[in-house]
């Protein structure tokens, strides 16, 4: 690439890791407000009831008792507990159907109401005492259930449990002709699990009403802007005087959910004090949304030549009992099933169907990881029909420059190098030329491309904004409300700043995770970080250099143009004894008693992107299957990425292995199981899988980089993309080693021996 | 009709950190988790699941690793207990809190101060562990960020620290 870059590119320590490796980092479920009472909720031990009445009278006369709500306490509004419609360009698909507290129960831990009490036993005893007389009525547990005639309504105002009939992007070409020509037609069926991506910090919410009326939350917020938002339309309260406060979070992975936070405003509200509120862990999962839960049915056809004509996705969302983001996940699962390959003739139909289960909907991938599984699965279904090798086929169908991603032009053409890189790095052809049978074990190989996104233009506004300050000791401040996630995306955006400015890494001080004093932004969704805030840092660096270079013109008597910063010291091309640290510019700027000329050098700058360069990549997995047991155990995955360029490689190693770890669980054993009453079984980690050390299998992680042109340095977005194509890659493996394609996710040994024992396979 | 019943209160003292501390329990069943986060104020040692099934609430107690979260704070009173906070010495980090830097092996952070104490009472035993060891020995510790392959990295860096300067 020829240029010297100083700290992009470079392996430097995460941001915080000082404080997160001595504990001493706060989350929000370690902030303790003095004074702040106990919160608890009551929730529905049914799937489906009405609630006839509700008598509070005997919890209320416990001592220490200070608030109780019920529906009749809350706001009279409906939202969307997504809290997106604000960045959504077409939010009449994000419907509005559930209050905070709800009138009727949908679901096994729907938030009926909640007690806040001196302490725990005091808020357990009152819960206790609180007698809710509920009608229980059948409940539609299933899709099935939930589309047959007669069937209970999930929400009565919308006369169906279908919400929603949408395509996306919208139709191309004539679809029934096009099937009709095609000379090759394959179709899959695949039904996805109900992984839940849990975070580690359990998910709290204080609130505190300030006698000014200030209203401070200290929540794990992935959008402190949005959730402030969304607080002061229901509270009705202004923008500014909502505080909404998360400076590190113990994970968001996606999910960010919000439906404790205005329960627990509202009891702090009405208590006048304090609350702090916090989920149980056998709660935390029923009432915070899984992975987005689909139905999907593809068909494509090819012509004998080995190309893509024709492509046809039938998708089910299963709701749960709120819509959240059914549409909103929907989209980019629909936008994998034709993002990297050339589809001209293209019908789709997703439908979203409320079932009084929990509510489903915006884990990491975002329904890409759905929509790739599909798509690929074709890919070597029609493979093997057309006689082609499975890369090649593959080869033959990418899109090239000139052509759109999903709905912006591509920048750059990188999925033929990106596969081939692949192939060779795990030794494609010599595994496929090992024998299939082993013993009592099959092996088998599986590819997954993927075109992942750098955040979600053009369907929604993801305008950001900082303050980029010099202070008088010659370091930097950035402040912008953005928390720190543990994705280290404020490390890798100080690295851009810290190249651009000339200014060591360290020089750099943060204002973060905090709506006060911070302006707009729209928060963290669809791998729009490095991204979105790494060219917001790229600008603010670029425009504060400019006015530090003005003013120490002025200092130093020389032109603007002859002065540059180098490693925190401006100096002049021309003159080598004009030169000045940053120190003395900010500090005499400051200082400045002649003429009133005082002034703190900074900028305020915002970017609002309008590009969206994709982020291919390509993974593989190697596996054995035990033909007597049915366990899969995969030997080997990898993940090719196309980050264009790494900003901090450690860090892009360390979004993809965790996504991919994300993805090997969500395909071999992470459900929620809910059994026929609606019920969550795996409802604390010691019933819920997930992976540990002891599940690890062979990852290896390779980056790939040809830098996007409207990139902070060429950068693109990674957030997700780890899982999205291992399920895949694993799934394509089976049927390589078995020739099973299992239409239920996860692919668990019970369901893979029944799959074994179906088709009467032998080792 | 309720009345506040008084409770009964416990005193218990330990050496967290080398320091002694008493705490008033608010009764026999409050566990050791609560008492360091609430009482003492050392939020340094995270509670998760609340079951002892993802390590999160990992401390030492007399060198041993222990579940704060399902351990009574009576339980272990008299004893010397070691928090992340007191791993740290003079402003120094532990050769295992520098290695989980140097390689990138904390993320969001929340399952690091289980993590690094696990990999002390490895270390402290198995001076030289094998990716097998480590694997087997982090085994009852999550994390849902980092994928470990960064953290047992950090370890066998650490391993290699701690060795050369005969931690």
């Amino acid at each position: 690439m020829g240029e010297t870059l100083t700290y992009v590119g470079k392996r430097l320590p995460f941001l915080k890791n000082r404080e997160k490796v001595t504990g001493s980092v706060k989350y929000p479920s370690d902030i303790q407000v003095p004074g702040a009472h106990f919160g608890k909720l009551l929730t529905s031990p049914h799937a489906h009831a009405l609630i006839k009445s509700i008598d509070v009278s005997e919890a209320e006369k416990v001592p220490g008792v200070v608030a109780i709500i019920t529906f009749k306490d809350i706001p009279q509004k409906k939202i969307n507990p997504a809290i997106v419609k604000w960045m959504h360009h077409h939010p009449e698909h994000d419907l509005e159907d559930m209050y905070v507290v709800s009138e009727k129960a949908r679901f096994i831990g729907d938030i009926i109401g909640a007690v806040a009490a001196i302490d725990e036993e005091t808020a357990d005893r009152a819960l206790g005492l609180i007698k809710v007389e509920y009608e229980v009525l059948p409940a539609a547990l299933t899709t099935d259930e939930a589309m047959a005639p007669g069937a209970p309504l999930v929400h009565e105002e919308y006369g169906s449990n279908i919400s929603l009939k949408a395509g996306f992007p919208g139709n191309r070409g004539d679809a029934d002709s096009a099937f009709l020509n095609a000379d090759v037609l394959v179709e899959a069926h695949v039904k996805t699990s109900r992984q839940h991506v849990w975070p580690l910090e359990p998910l709290t919410c204080t609130a505190e009403f300030t006698y000014s009326g200030e209203l401070n939350v200290w929540t794990p917020a992935q959008r402190p802007m949005t959730s402030r938002k969304q607080i002061a339309e229901l509270f009705e309260l202004g923008e500014a005087s909502v505080n909404v406060i998360c400076e590190h979070a113990g994970g968001f992975f996606g999910e960010a959910n919000w439906s404790i936070v205005p329960v627990c405003i509202a009891l702090a509200k009405k208590a006048a004090k304090p609350v702090r509120l916090q989920y149980p862990p056998e709660l935390y999962v029923l009432a915070t949304p899984s992975r987005e839960v689909y139905e999907l049915s593809g068909k494509v056809g090819f012509s004998k030549e080995g190309r893509l004509m024709c492509g046809a996705l039938d998708l089910l969302v299963e709701s749960g009992g709120y819509f959240n983001r059914s549409s909103a996940t929907t989209q980019p699962a629909m936008g994998a099933f034709q993002a990297l390959y050339r589809l001209p003739v293209y019908r789709g139909l997703m439908q979203a169907v409320y079932t009084n289960t929990p509510t489903t909907g915006g884990a990491r991938g975002y329904g890409e990881p759905q929509g790739v599984l599909l798509m690929e699965h074709l890919f070597d279904l029609a493979a093997a029909k057309l006689g082609k090798d499975r890369l090649e086929l593959r080869y033959q169908n990418f899109k090239k420059m000139g052509e759109y991603a999903i709905q912006l032009p591509m920048e750059t053409e990188t999925q033929e190098r990106v596969l081939r890189l692949a192939a060779e790095k795990f030794g494609w052809k010599e595994k496929e030329a090992r024998p299939k049978s082993e013993g009592n074990t099959r092996r088998g190989i599986g590819v997954a491309n993927y075109m992942d996104v750098s955040g979600g233009q053009p369907h929604e506004l993801n305008d950001r904004h900082c303050v980029m300050s010099l202070e008088e000791d010659g370091t930097v401040t950035v402040t912008q409300s953005h928390p720190d996630g543990g994705m280290n995306l404020l490390g890798s955006c100080t690295q851009i700043a810290a190249e651009v400015l000339s200014i060591p890494f360290e020089h750099f001080h943060h204002v973060h995770g905090c709506t006060k004093g911070a302006l707009n932004d729209m928060g963290l969704a669809a791998n729009s970080g490095l991204y979105g805030m790494g060219n917001l840092y790229a600008k603010a660096a670029a425009a504060l250099k400019e006015e530090i270079l003005k003013v120490a013109a002025r200092f130093l008597e020389e032109a603007k143009e002859n002065l540059d910063i180098k490693d925190g010291v401006v100096f002049s091309s021309q003159d080598p004894e004009k030169k000045m640290t940053l120190r003395e510019v900010g500090d005499r700027s400051i200082y400045n008693h002649s003429g009133g000329a005082s002034h703190q050098i900074s900028v305020t700058t915002g970017f609002n992107p309008k590009l969206n360069p994709a982020a291919v990549g390509t993974a593989m997995a190697d596996i054995t299957v035990d033909m007597e047991t049915g366990e899969i155990k995969v030997e080997k995955l990898l993940n090719v990425h196309d980050i264009g360029r790494a900003i901090n490689p450690m860090g892009v190693e360390g979004q993809l292995e965790g996504a991919m770890l994300l993805g090997y669980g969500y395909a071999l054993f992470e459900d929620l199981a809910i059994d026929e009453k609606g019920l969550v079984r795996a409802n604390n980690v010691n019933r819920y899988k997930m992976s540990s050390t002891l599940d690890l299998p062979d990852m290896e992680v390779v980056l790939f980089e040809d830098p996007a042109p409207s990139g902070p340095f060429g950068g693109k977005g990674v957030g997700m993309s780890g899982v999205l194509g291992v399920p895949s890659a694993i799934a394509n493996a089976l049927y390589d080693a078995t020739g099973i394609w299992l239409e239920e996710m996860p692919y668990t040994p019970e369901r893979v021996l029944a799959a074994i024992k179906a088709k009467k396979l032998e080792s | 009709m309720f009345r506040i019943e008084p409770k009964k209160s416990e005193v218990v003292s330990f050496i967290v950190n080398g320091q002694l501390k008493e705490v008033i329990l608010k009764g026999p069943n409050q566990t050791l988790a609560e008492v360091l986060r609430i009482k003492l104020d050392m939020t340094g040692t995270k509670e998760s699941c609340q079951c002892g099934e993802c390590g999160a609430c990992t401390v030492l107690v007399e060198g041993e690793p222990v579940l704060s979260c399902s351990t009574l704070a009576i339980a272990v009173r008299g004893k010397r207990i070691t928090t992340i906070e007191g791993l740290a010495e003079g402003g120094v980090l532990h050769p295992i809190q520098q290695a989980f830097i140097d390689s990138g092996a904390s993320q969001c952070g929340f399952c690091t101060p289980g993590m690094i104490l696990m990999a002390k009472v490895l270390l402290d035993e198995n001076p030289e562990p094998t990716e097998d060891q480590i694997k087997e020995h982090l085994g009852g510790n999550l994390c849902r960020c980092t994928g470990y392959v960064k953290i047992i990295e950090a370890v066998q860096l650490a391993a290699k620290t701690m060795k050369s300067v005969g931690a």
